[in-house]
């Protein structure tokens, strides 16, 4: 149970991490270039079922495949790229819907007082927080509960690249109905817990004001 | 309305699912007895727990402890034993296992050598005899770096194996019916003496469960006695081999 915490939490913190940056730039860049095609492309991505995702990893990083001289198949590693491209599109739409309307209010504010492109940057950070905080938030809860990838790359293997979801899928296959329950319900008081806190420390005082 | 068609539900091991065998069986036995068939393929550990739930109508599993216990428990009265095969020893091909008579010299070899293998521990059939025999040659590999828990299927188990050089017991019907896929790992130890593979049927009592449907599965037992299912079963073939064999 310890490995399967240490891991998932490995997992979920840096595949949401990397993503997050990666789409927190390309949201930077569809709202800035004004690129809605782009949009509209990530988008689409969110319809793909991780399954696919997951296949389409194994026939790339299997020992026959295009990488698989990287020797990155059933370990945490392949489950953690795996994850932050599967979680790309989705971080995209919020982080777009997120800041967008902030976003060009915040750039001629910027462009008034003549800030730099990275100030721009820092002030978005700075006012859109709560959205981006939030944006992060749905990446980890995806990646919590997915199994369909990380059944396909990671192998399930206990100890190595068994999760949370992974080793409710096993229980199931075993019969073991109960210890699958009381995996899942372990595995949402944490999250309650977690959001909690955040809430907590991170003063959210403004929370409802406009609403 | 039209006249209602009844449904046989079968719960069962992936192994039999997986090589499409069932579905072969099922096809021509709708076709006898106009009726319909679901097919519910899980783990055995997994498709014990349903019968126990009363989840279907019978069972059709390959774990002999597994199968007296849940007769012992009242929810079945008695095991059909239909098919059998057997289960291999697969590896890597350059082989560090000839000198090896049967399988429990193999797996002795195995854990003195500290070699890779690969073990599904999800309470199917073949995890179950593969448990069975760690036991028998009093060893346990439990903990050890070299024995890897895959919790996963037949399939995805022997392609973790194929990924990690490893050695796998497996029944030889799913080896047999994915070796394409394989070029690292082959067949490396038979032993039919010691690791025959009996599938066997049991009817979920309908004491236990009254709207289970048992004369259709009856029937189903009857039809896997019958000169169609011989038919059937002779030309099953990967490789040009059989995989399953009628039990009289």
């Amino acid at each position: 149970m310890k490995e399967i915490f240490i891991i998932s939490i490995e997992v979920v913190l840096i595949s949401s991490l990397i993503s997050f940056i990666i789409s927190f730039f390309i949201s930077f860049l569809i709202l800035e270039k004004r690129l809605k095609f782009l949009f509209v492309f990530f988008q689409s991505f969110l319809f793909i079922p991780s399954v696919f995702l997951g296949l389409l990893f194994y026939t790339l990083f299997k020992r026959s495949g295009l990488f698989g001289f990287l020797n990155l198949l059933y370990t945490s590693k392949l489950i953690i790229i795996g994850e932050t491209f599967l979680i790309i599109p989705l971080m995209v739409l919020f982080i777009v819907n997120g800041i967008k309307e902030k976003f060009y209010e915040i750039k001629e504010i910027n462009r008034v007082f003549g800030g730099s492109w990275w100030e721009n940057l820092v002030l978005i950070i700075k006012e859109c927080k709560q959205s981006l905080v939030s944006s992060f938030i749905v990446g980890c809860g995806r990646v919590i509960g997915e199994t369909g990838l990380a059944m396909i790359v990671g192998g399930n293997i206990e100890g190595q690249t068994r999760l949370f979801s992974t080793s409710i899928v096993l229980f199931t296959m075993r019969g073991e109905i109960e210890k699958g329950i009381h995996t899942g319900i372990f595995l949402f008081v944490i999250s309650l817990i977690l959001n909690f806190l955040y809430f907590y420390f991170a003063k959210n005082g403004n929370f409802f004001k406009e609403y | 309305m039209g006249k209602e068609v009844l449904t046989l539900i079968i719960l069962t091991t992936t192994s039999l699912y997986d090589t499409g065998f069932l579905d072969r069986i099922c096809n021509e036995f709708e076709k006898e007895y106009r009726c319909k068939t679901k097919i519910i393929a899980v783990g055995s550990g997994m498709a014990f727990k349903l019968g126990k739930n009363g989840e279907g109508d019978l069972l059709f599993v390959h774990d002999v402890k597994g199968e007296e216990k849940f007769i012992k428990e009242g929810y079945g009265e008695k095991r059909y034993v239909v098919l059998k095969n057997e289960f291999v020893l697969c590896g890597p091909k350059e082989d560090k296992m000839s000198l090896c008579n049967n399988i429990f010299e193999a797996f002795k070899n195995i854990y003195t050598k500290n070699l890779t293998f690969i073990s599904r521990d999800d309470l199917s059939g073949t995890d179950v005899k593969e448990k069975e025999i760690w036991e028998k040659i009093n060893l346990n590999p439990n903990g050890k770096k070299w024995y890897i828990q895959t919790g996963n299927g037949m399939i995805e188990s022997l392609r973790i194996a194929e990924e990690k050089n490893g050695y796998i017991l497996s029944d030889i019907s799913t080896f047999l019916s994915h070796k394409k896929e394989f070029k690292n790992i082959g067949l490396i130890l038979k032993d039919t003496k010691n690791l025959e593979n009996y599938y066997s049927i049991i009817p979920i009592s309908d004491k236990k469960f009254p709207y289970v449907n048992s004369v259709l599965s009856q029937k189903f037992i009857e039809f896997m006695k019958s000169e169609k299912v011989k038919d059937i079963v002779e030309n099953f073939k990967f490789e040009g081999k059989k995989i399953f064999e009628i039990v009289e």
